[in-house]
């Protein structure tokens, strides 16, 4: 979402940091000589080319399609097929920008309107959306823009000529007709490469998600990110709850059972209140064990203390499989980055350790380009699946509510790769 | 006496078993979720089903609602449901009906295992057993306060332990007191909140306190 990788790409976007001095000259300097400049060359022609056809074609149907639109019925079908033929030459045209200047457009798609419109309701609400207006006065707006940009490097071309040569006409002598041959010699590259930058900005204005589209698929984004946390959190709440109810609760009330059997015993029968002592010491023992895994899995406290590596260690410990960890961080990331990568590796041993039927396994934790990585894979029977309201899903849940991105790569018969990618920006 | 045991921790269902043996109840089935209760309740036709509220498959209140379908289809069969928590308003729920035989605990009770026999036999008897912490939500939640607070506080806390279903004997006994000072207290009561004449048969007594609670 947002701005496409189209960054290194010849557009007019101001670049993030000013190229030295020296980098320009040189670059003005080969200008004339530059396969930048000669492919921006090109793709202005082409876009002038195409430009020029598309502008007849459209305009032709527009005429058409105004001189029936009082024919009840086929006015609109009409209009509603011109706009179609708008949309395939906003596909023919993202292609050629591709294949020219190298630079992505996410075409803007028009709303879906409401289904239960008549089908002439529905071709009204989409001809009249901003999206479907935008595509045609982008071919409106873009053949006067590429004439401009080509006359304009035609005439500075001439100059060059005319300067540099003894053709054309009379400029003056000597120096000056020379110096002024040798500035058109390297602004003919410069007014090229502006020109084919305008013409991909124009598109990617008038072809693209509006701001007001893209705001609104952020807030979307947005609104379902926050309800996949809220969901995710009260569902490990629901967990949380069920581990205490059905794992210790049970243990406990057990265990003040043996203790009160046994004090009812204490007098009458000694033997047989020791062995129920022995057995609720035992209980003690073990639910004291199961508060710890309880405890661990809610939130580990040398995750917060040693972080990532270290809260490993247990977790591997506990896994039925050899597992080795692997995890290079220059530094350690926020806390609630940590947290999720903790539970996105401790989901995927237990899952390993329960249901993998696998020999190895391996954790791998990076960072780069401002992402987390997260990787478990093991070399188990595969056909994991994120079920919902299983454990994969919770902790796809939870990666989205942070911006990251999950992935299970489980085909039936192996191997599975559980990968999360984690937005870890400072 | 024999009783059918319904608790998916097997734990627990064993803990309880010796529970009832030592009351000298014998188990003659023990089972983890509602439906298999239904099932070992026709075949055994028990005297006593003591059942947990939260059985598999849903986890929710699988067991009460088997309780409820036994009161329908086998009245006879005396009830005691544990949970790890009470609410009142199960209890309503389940003193809906006839009232007879009918126990509503917190599971922790089988610690105290002297009171808890007790209780067991109470309601296999055809008594009433409500836990305190079932009474005090009821009177916490009672809608007719204003009658509720022209009790002394020691006719309220015989109130209390008369909707638990105990007897006046019993009551007399929790509170280190006669048992002529229990009756003349009790008659204050039923007096006081307008409730029919004070009855010894003690789930009725329970019955008459938990509806005017809720009415």
């Amino acid at each position: 979402m947002g701005e496409e990788p189209s960054a290194q790409a010849p557009t007019t976007h101001a670049p993030v940091q000013p190229a030295p001095t020296a980098q320009i000259g040189w670059s003005v300097l080969l200008g004339p000589i530059s396969p930048r400049t000669w492919r921006a060359l090109i793709s202005v022609i082409v876009s002038l080319i195409t430009g020029s056809l598309f502008f007849v074609v459209l305009a032709c149907a527009l005429l058409l399609a105004g001189s029936v639109s009082w024919i009840v019925g086929v006015g609109m079908l009409a209009l509603s097929s011109t706009l179609r033929l708008a949309a395939r030459m906003a596909r023919v045209d993202r292609w050629r920008i591709k294949r020219m200047n190298g630079v992505r457009i996410e075409l803007a798609s028009p709303p879906e309107p409401a289904s239960d419109l008549s089908f002439r309701q529905r071709q009204k609400a989409w001809s009249q959306s901003p999206v479907v207006r935008r595509r045609v006065a982008y071919q409106f707006a873009r053949l006067p823009v590429s004439a401009v940009s080509l006359s304009a490097v035609g005439f500075v071309c001439y100059g060059m000529i005319s300067g540099l040569g003894d053709a054309g006409p009379a400029l003056g002598q000597g120096a000056g007709r020379l110096l002024f041959g040798l500035v058109c010699l390297f602004a003919w590259p410069l007014l090229a490469r502006l020109g084919s930058a305008v013409d991909v900005s124009l598109a990617r204005a008038l072809l693209g998600p509006s701001r007001s589209g893209q705001l609104s698929e952020e807030v979307q984004r947005l609104g379902e990110a926050r309800t996949l946390a809220v969901e995710s959190a009260e569902s490990e709440r629901r967990r949380i709850e069920r581990d205490l109810h059905d794992g210790l609760q049970p243990k406990l009330v057990s265990l003040a059972l043996e203790l009160g059997l046994a004090r009812a015993r204490f007098e009458r029968d000694p033997a047989a209140a020791r062995s129920l002592l022995n057995q609720a010491h035992e209980e003690a023992k073990t639910a004291i064990e199961d508060l710890r895994g309880l405890v661990r899995g809610i939130h580990p406290s040398v995750l917060d203390e040693r972080g990532l590596d270290a809260a490993f260690s247990a977790l591997v410990a506990n896994c039925s499989v050899p597992v080795r960890v692997e995890v290079r961080l220059a530094q350690r990331p926020d806390k609630a980055v940590e947290a999720v990568a903790y539970f996105v590796v401790a989901e995927a041993i237990t899952n390993i350790t329960k249901h993998s039927d696998a020999s190895r396994a391996s954790v791998m934790i990076t960072e780069g380009a401002g992402l987390l990585r997260v990787l478990v894979e093991d070399n188990g029977s595969g056909g994991a699946q994120v079920e919902p309201g299983g454990g994969l899903a919770g902790l796809a849940a939870r990666v989205t509510a942070i911006d990251g991105t999950f992935r299970v790569t489980s085909p039936a018969g192996g191997p599975t790769d559980v990968e999360a990618v984690i937005p870890c920006a400072r | 006496m024999r009783a059918v045991i319904a608790d998916d921790s097997v734990l627990l269902r064993e803990g309880i078993a010796r529970l009832l043996a030592e009351g000298e109840i014998e188990v003659v089935a023990g089972v983890g979720d509602g439906d298999s209760l239904l099932a070992a309740v026709e075949t055994h036709k028990p005297d006593l089903a003591v059942i947990d509220v939260r059985m598999p498959p849903g986890h929710r209140d699988e067991g009460l609602r088997a309780a409820i379908e036994i009161r329908r289809r086998w009245p006879d069969v005396a009830l005691l449901v544990l949970s790890q928590f009470v609410e009142e308003r199960y209890a309503t729920e389940l003193l809906a009906g006839d009232t007879r035989g009918i126990g509503y605990l917190l599971k922790d009770r089988v610690a105290d295992v002297a009171e808890f026999i007790e209780a067991l036999h109470r309601v296999a008897g055809g008594g009433t057993a409500l836990d305190p912490e079932v009474v005090r939500q009821l009177l916490a939640r009672s809608r007719r306060s204003d009658p509720l607070s022209g009790l002394t506080p020691r006719e309220r806390e015989v109130l209390g332990l008369m909707a638990e279903g105990r007897s006046n004997s019993a009551i007399a006994e929790a509170l280190v007191v006669s048992m002529g000072a229990v009756e003349k207290r009790v008659a204050s009561i039923f007096m006081k909140l307008d409730l029919p004449p004070d009855d010894e048969q003690t789930h009725r007594r329970v019955m008459a306190v938990v509806r005017y609670l809720n009415s």
